[in-house]
């Protein structure tokens, strides 16, 4: 099949999961806008693995499964609901995607073996006793909101391979900047390339790339 | 779980674990369908792989016949190879069984083609 020059928003049926994934909100739709408009870069990389880290529905994923067909596409989730949506909003949408059910990276052979990388963490800030169901891990991200991907931060380098690109949802809480720091310190590029304004949030994309 | 998957996978989490690679495969239920081979995709994720751990899966699971021990020469031009290698990345998966930690034994179960590389807190 062809490569589309668009990105699809996909398909999904969450009934069968009912209150056990974390639905498609703003934010994976500023996320899935922004991805359109990353196509060009990505393409260009011709990514061999794609991964995304808590896919939840998984129609992200599903979406770049969709446009580069080139490409293997991995999602993990802590949550098995979510590991089973995302295989299924794959196969809604007539493409595939491999879960694998874990936290954050653990489980994965660190290798420099991922091109893509798309991560949309718990990013709400909250008290630390949230977040103990299963379902509030989608959202719950400590006291800045940045428990997770803080976790996640010393794990990149050995994650991503030469010529790579990575996506994080943040908002104004997690103090998009200081990420940003966080990650050139790590030796990637990085910047904030897309904010949108929705109900109580102001989210931002960051992206991060290394050898491009 | 796909071999390819198989073959990114390690349970170097596990506390005081050195490598954790390969994972050991206990197969209860292999499901293999057809997937569209694409040669310009698996010439590309040849150089990528740990290619002994995809031929020990391979050999696991029973469907490494065909398979070369090691990667061919000129593999990129070798038609009859890729679709070899094809067939085992993505068309071979295990549904039911369990990956096992090749230093304490520990399993990781695979549901539903899912492998669940969760750790206890007390495993970190």
């Amino acid at each position: 099949m062809e490569n589309k020059e668009k990105l699809d928003t996909p398909l999904w049926d969450l009934n069968n999961y009912a209150g056990g994934v974390y639905e498609p909100m703003e934010d994976s739709f500023l996320l899935l806008d922004t991805l359109e408009e990353e196509l060009p870069l990505i393409r260009n990389l011709n990514p061999a693995i794609i991964l995304e880290i808590g896919s939840g529905s998984g129609i992200i994923i599903s979406s770049l499964a969709g446009a580069c067909q080139n490409s293997f596409c991995m999602a993990i989730d802590i949550n098995p609901t979510a590991c089973l949506a995302t295989e299924n909003t794959a196969k809604l949408n007539g493409t595939s995607v491999n879960a694998i059910q874990g936290d954050l990276v653990n489980g994965l052979k660190l290798k420099n073996l991922i091109d893509v990388l798309v991560f949309n963490p718990p990013y709400v800030p909250s008290e630390d006793k949230a977040g103990n169901e299963l379902i509030d891990k989608a959202w719950a991200g400590g006291v800045d909101g940045r428990a997770t991907t803080n976790r996640l931060f010393p794990y990149l380098n050995d994650l991503m391979s030469e010529k790579s690109v990575g996506y994080l949802v943040a908002i104004s809480e997690n103090n998009p900047l200081e990420m940003c720091t966080i990650l050139e310190n790590m030796g990637f590029k990085a910047d904030n390339i897309k904010s949108r304004r929705i109900l109580g949030e102001y989210l931002s994309i960051l992206r991060f790339t290394k050898g491009i | 779980m796909k071999l390819l998957t198989h073959n990114m996978l390690s349970s170097k989490c596990i506390k005081g674990v050195n490598l954790g690679y390969p994972l050991g495969i206990e197969a209860r239920d292999i499901k293999v369908s057809k997937v569209d081979f694409n040669s310009e995709f698996v010439t590309r994720i040849i150089p990528k792989l740990d290619y002994k751990t995809l031929y020990g899966a391979a050999e696991k699971l029973g469907h490494a016949t065909d398979l070369p021990q090691t990667v061919v020469e000129n593999f990129e031009s070798n038609e009859d190879f890729l679709q070899k290698v094809h067939h085992v990345l993505l068309e071979v998966e295990v549904i039911d069984g369990d990956l096992i930690c090749p230093e304490t034994g520990r399993k990781f179960p695979i549901n539903a083609g899912i492998p669940n590389m969760l750790i206890n807190e007390d495993e970190v």
